[in-house]
């Protein structure tokens, strides 16, 4: 059975041991929320997801859309622009190591859509970049 | 940014469609509308209410389109629809607009497919 959350574990640890990313965002990867006081960080989040049951009316495979983006506090570009570029370089039709309890294989790991915003707080500019990527996965 | 679904945009089913007879792009239409105001109510629901300009925000949007019948455009345009999807610097993304939103366009592009096929037609190709 495929255990998606094994999934996310996996694509979180392949960006937090990536030196160059963890440079650009030293606060870390978390899965949907960083700690508070955190300026630089990236957010993995299930955006969707969809199973597709086709053979003996078992799972075929089970795509899983997240976003994936780099949050990063002030309005210089370069920081947040290379760690997007980064996590591209990093999951986009790239192999992904998932261990025996996540139940499942990578059949493909690809970049779906673009995400870029600039967010106002208390008179902070945060920007976000990054994108939502489909990890789609089929039964061990 | 994907804060915005064409229901029958994109290029294959387009094609597809404008290749029709006319019966059928004819009949593809209510179909598609459908899903569309049923993906509409679906993501009006699940929004939260505090001002109401999130939910207020939720439209299907028509459009006449060359060769095609209808389009339909189902939008979310509150200004912060984004962040909601998303994610703000505090707050987790609570993805609601897009999941629902391709689950209807890829309810629609199976109805349309099983209203083509009921006309003697054939399909051929993936439907997900």
């Amino acid at each position: 059975m495929i255990n998606a959350t094994e999934v996310e574990k996996a694509l979180i640890g392949k960006l937090a041991a990536d030196a160059a990313l963890t440079a650009s965002l030293p606060d870390g990867i978390y899965y949907d929320l960083a700690p508070i006081g955190s300026t630089r960080f990236a957010i993995v989040s299930l955006s969707a997801s969809r199973g597709l049951y086709e053979l003996n009316d078992g799972e075929t495979f089970r795509a899983l859309i997240y976003v994936v983006k780099a949050v990063v506090l002030g309005t210089a570009s370069s920081v947040v622009a290379a760690a997007d570029q980064r996590i591209q370089e990093l999951i986009d039709r790239q192999p992904l190591d998932l261990p025996a309890a996540a139940g499942a294989t990578l059949m493909v790991a690809r970049w779906v859509d673009r995400i870029r915003y600039t967010e106002t707080a208390n008179n902070d500019i945060w920007q976000h970049r990054g994108a939502r990527y489909e990890i789609t996965v089929t039964p061990a | 940014m994907p804060n915005q679904l064409v229901l029958t945009g994109f290029k294959e089913l387009r094609a597809e469609l404008a290749a029709l007879p006319e019966s059928a792009k004819r009949d593809s239409a209510p179909i598609l509308l459908s899903r569309a105001r049923k993906a509409q109510a679906d993501v009006v629901a699940a929004y939260p209410s505090v001002t109401g300009t999130l939910r207020a925000g939720v439209r299907v949007v028509e459009r006449v389109a060359r060769g095609v019948a209808t389009l339909y455009t189902l939008v979310t345009s509150a200004p912060y629809a984004h962040i909601f999807e998303f994610g703000s610097f505090r707050q987790r993304p609570r993805a609601t607009f897009l999941p629902i939103s391709e689950r209807a366009r890829r309810d629609a592009v199976v109805a349309v497919a099983q209203m083509v096929e009921a006309k003697g037609l054939v399909v051929r190709g993936a439907r997900d």
